[in-house]
C-alpha cells in the first residue's frame, strides 16, 4: 500500500495516560501513548485484549477522560480550545463501533439514526434537505432510500455496519475512528465492509484510526501500525517495515502466531518454529 | 482379499467389492443428518442431509458462517438438545448414536465423545472448583474418587497448567482466558474419548494463546489417536491444523476434501469466495468479497441455497438442489463447480 504524502497531522495524541482501579491496585491501561495521523492516512492500532488499544481510542475521542497527556486537532490542543474548535472536533471526528447489534438504537429508524448528527450540528436547513443528505450517504454505502423507515432489527450484521458507517459519514467528517469495525461480522461479509471503508477513505480523503486484533487485516488496510502491549506502545512505523522486519519480541511473537490460510506455507512455518524452539 | 478367516474374526466386516477402497471403517460416520427445531411457524430445518466421516487420528475441520448449522450439528452428534428433532445416522465405531436410549447415550458422552465449547465463561460453573469439574466426566462413568483425582491432575499438568495439584482447588475466575480454555479442554479429554468435538475452541482467545491451545489439541491427537472435529469460521486456523475440511452453507455440506487440494483448488464457488475474502498477512492484494449475506435458516433460497450470492449461478441453480459428487479429491455439491483445465465437468 502506497503511503500518502505526510502532511501536517490532523489528529495527534501526546503522552496519553489513563489508569483504572482503586488507590491500592491501579492498572495503567494506557501509558504515555503518542501518535499522529495525517489527512488521508490510515493508522492501525494492534494488540491483544487488555493491551489498551480501545481505551486509547476512547481517550482520543473524549469518551474517556485521560489522566495525563493531550489531544491536538489540526494542531490545536482540545483542552482549553474555544467552543467552536471543540464543536468542529466532535463533527469532524466520527466513530464506528465494533458491534452493530448494540451500537444502533433499536427504536430509531434508519433515517433518524443517520440523520441525528445533522440535527445536532444544525447542518440541515429543512426536513427535505436532511432526508436528501441521509439518502446521499446511504447510497454511498450501498443502501438506498427504501431503507429509510426501517428499524435496525430488520438488517443483517453487514448492513447494520453500513448504516453505522453512513451515520459517521453524514456530517462530513475528516477523521474516522474505528474500533474493530468488522470483527463481529461473518467472514464473507467482512471483506465487503473493509472494501467499503477503504473506498470511502480514498473517495473522501479521510484520515482513519483503526483498532483491530486481526493483524492480517491491519496489514491489508493500514499505512502505519502501532503495536501495544499492556498499555505501552512497543513498536510503531510504516506497516511494511513492522510486518516484514519486526524489531520488538512481542511483535515477532504476535506475527508468528497468525495462521496463514495456506496449508503448505502454514505447516512449513510451524515446523520451522518448532525446530527453532527445540534448538533454543 | 476375500479370506474366510477375516470373515470369522468379525462378521460385521463387509466383504470389499472389487475396486472398493480397503480403508478401515471410520470412527465417526454421519450420513443424512437432519436437525430441525420447533418455532412459532412450524419446524425449521437447520441442518439438512449432512454427511461427514472422521477416521481415528484424523483432524477434520467443519467450516461455516453464522446460521450454517455447524454448531447445531455438533450438539446433534451428542444429542444435547431435547427440543431438536434429529434424523439420519450417526455411527460412532459402528454404534448408531441416534438409536440409543438416554441412559446408553449418557455412557457415550464424555467417555466416547468429548465436547469443548467456545466460551469457557459459560462452559465452566463459577461456583465449583476446577478440580471437581474436570473430575466430573470420570466420576459419572464410575471412576473412583482417588483415581479420578489423579487423572484430573495428570491431564491438567499435561495441558500446561502450572502447579496443577494445587490449582485443582481454584475457581474459574482465578484463571486467565487461555487457562480456562485449557481447563475446558481437560474436561473434554480427561476420560480419553475416541472423538473430540471442538466448537470454536479458540475464538475468544488472542492469537498467541490460540496457537498454544491448537497445538495442544494437535499433540493429543497424535498421542491418543483421537479423531477431532474442529468447528470454526476461521479459514486461517484450518489450514495449519486439519487433514480434511468440510464446508457448510445453509445447513448442507457444499464441499469436503483434503486440506491441501481444497485450499489450492477450491471447487465450490462458496469455498473459493471465502478464501478470496480473507486478508492474508503474507501477501497484499485486494479482497474479493462475496456479495450479500449468509442465508438465514428461516429464509433459505430454493435450489442451491448459495445461488443468490453466486457469480456462477445459472437457471438450474435456482431450481435443482445439487447433490454432492466427486470432483478430483473432493465431494462437491454444485452444478457449475470450478474445474481445472483438462479435467472436464462430468
Amino acid at each position: 500500500m502506497t503511503h500518502p504524502t505526510t502532511g501536517t497531522p490532523i489528529l495527534e495524541a501526546q503522552g496519553l495516560t489513563r489508569s483504572f482501579g482503586s488507590r491500592r491496585t491501579t492498572t495503567r491501561a494506557v501509558d504515555d501513548v503518542s501518535f499522529s495521523v495525517a489527512p488521508g492516512a490510515i493508522l492501525g492500532i494492534v494488540g491483544e485484549s487488555g493491551s489498551g488499544k480501545s481505551t486509547t481510542l476512547r481517550c482520543v475521542v473524549g469518551l474517556e477522560r485521560a489522566d495525563a497527556g493531550r489531544v491536538l486537532f489540526d494542531g490545536v490542543p482540545l483542552v482549553g480550545a474555544n467552543r467552536e474548535t471543540q464543536r468542529r472536533f466532535r463533527r469532524e471526528v466520527q466513530m464506528v463501533f465494533q458491534d452493530p447489534y448494540s451500537s444502533l438504537n433499536p427504536r430509531m429508524t434508519v433515517e433518524m439514526i443517520v440523520g441525528e448528527g445533522l440535527d445536532i450540528h444544525k447542518m440541515a436547513e429543512s426536513r427535505q434537505a436532511r432526508r436528501a443528505r441521509v439518502v446521499e450517504v446511504l447510497e454511498l454505502v450501498g443502501l438506498d432510500a427504501t431503507v429509510l423507515d426501517r428499524y435496525p432489527r430488520s438488517f443483517s450484521g453487514g448492513q447494520r455496519q453500513r448504516i453505522a458507517i453512513a451515520r459517521a459519514l453524514a456530517v462530513g467528517p475528516r477523521v474516522l475512528v474505528c474500533d474493530e469495525p468488522v470483527s463481529a461480522l461473518d467472514v464473507s461479509v467482512q471483506a465487503q465492509v473493509v472494501n467499503l471503508l477503504l473506498e470511502m477513505q480514498q473517495q473522501l480523503g479521510l484520515a482513519v484510526v483503526f483498532v483491530a486484533h486481526d493483524l492480517a487485516l491491519v496489514r491489508h488496510l493500514c499505512h502505519d501500525v502501532m503495536v501495544m502491549q499492556r498499555g505501552v506502545v512497543v513498536e510503531n512505523g510504516p506497516c511494511a517495515d513492522v510486518f516484514d522486519r519486526p524489531q520488538h519480541e512481542y511483535t515477532k511473537s504476535l506475527l508468528a502466531a497468525i495462521p496463514i490460510p495456506d496449508p503448505d506455507r502454514d505447516r512449513a512455518r510451524r515446523a520451522a518454529a518448532a525446530a527453532e524452539r527445540r534448538s533454543a | 482379499m476375500k479370506g474366510p478367516d477375516i470373515v470369522s474374526l468379525n462378521v460385521e466386516v463387509p466383504v470389499p467389492a472389487p475396486g472398493e477402497d480397503l480403508t478401515p471403517r471410520p470412527l465417526l460416520e454421519v450420513s443424512g443428518l437432519t436437525v430441525s427445531y420447533p418455532s412459532a411457524t412450524g419446524p425449521v430445518e437447520i441442518v439438512s442431509g449432512f454427511d461427514l466421516t472422521v477416521a481415528r487420528g484424523e483432524r477434520v475441520a467443519l467450516v461455516g458462517e453464522s446460521g450454517s448449522g455447524k454448531s447445531v450439528t455438533a450438539r446433534a452428534l451428542l444429542r444435547l438438545d431435547h427440543r431438536a428433532s434429529v434424523s439420519g445416522q450417526v455411527r460412532l465405531d459402528g454404534t448408531d448414536l441416534l438409536a440409543l436410549d438416554d441412559r446408553e447415550m449418557r455412557a457415550q458422552r464424555g467417555r466416547r465423545i468429548g465436547l469443548m465449547l467456545q466460551d469457557p465463561m459459560t462452559t465452566l460453573n463459577p461456583v465449583r472448583s476446577i478440580g471437581s469439574q474436570v473430575m466430573e466426566s470420570l466420576r459419572v462413568h464410575g471412576v473412583g474418587k482417588t483415581e479420578a483425582r489423579k487423572r484430573a491432575v495428570e491431564t491438567l499438568d499435561r495441558l500446561g497448567i502450572p502447579d496443577a495439584e494445587r490449582r485443582m482447588r481454584a475457581y474459574p475466575h482465578e484463571f486467565s482466558g487461555g487457562m480456562r480454555q485449557r481447563v475446558c479442554l481437560a474436561m473434554a479429554i480427561v476420560a480419553h474419548p475416541d472423538l473430540l468435538i471442538a466448537d470454536e475452541p479458540t475464538t475468544a482467545l488472542d492469537v498467541r494463546v490460540q496457537e498454544q491451545v491448537l497445538s495442544l489439541i494437535d499433540s493429543l491427537v497424535t498421542e491418543l489417536g483421537m479423531g477431532v472435529v474442529l468447528i470454526t469460521h476461521d479459514l486461517g486456523l484450518v489450514a495449519g491444523f486439519a487433514d480434511r475440511v468440510a464446508v457448510m452453507y445453509a445447513g448442507r455440506g457444499v464441499e469436503c476434501g483434503p486440506v491441501g487440494e481444497l485450499y489450492r483448488s477450491p471447487r465450490h464457488p462458496y469455498t473459493s469466495g471465502l478464501l478470496a475474502s480473507v486478508p492474508r498477512v503474507d501477501r497484499d492484494g485486494a479482497l474479493a468479497p462475496i456479495a450479500g449475506s449468509p442465508a438465514q435458516p428461516t429464509s433459505r433460497p430454493g435450489g442451491c441455497a448459495f445461488h443468490p450470492r453466486c457469480a456462477r449461478a445459472e437457471a438450474d441453480c435456482t431450481e435443482d438442489r445439487p447433490d454432492p459428487r466427486r470432483i478430483g479429491t473432493a465431494d462437491v455439491a454444485c452444478h457449475h463447480p470450478l474445474v481445472l483445465a483438462g479435467e472436464g465437468n462430468r
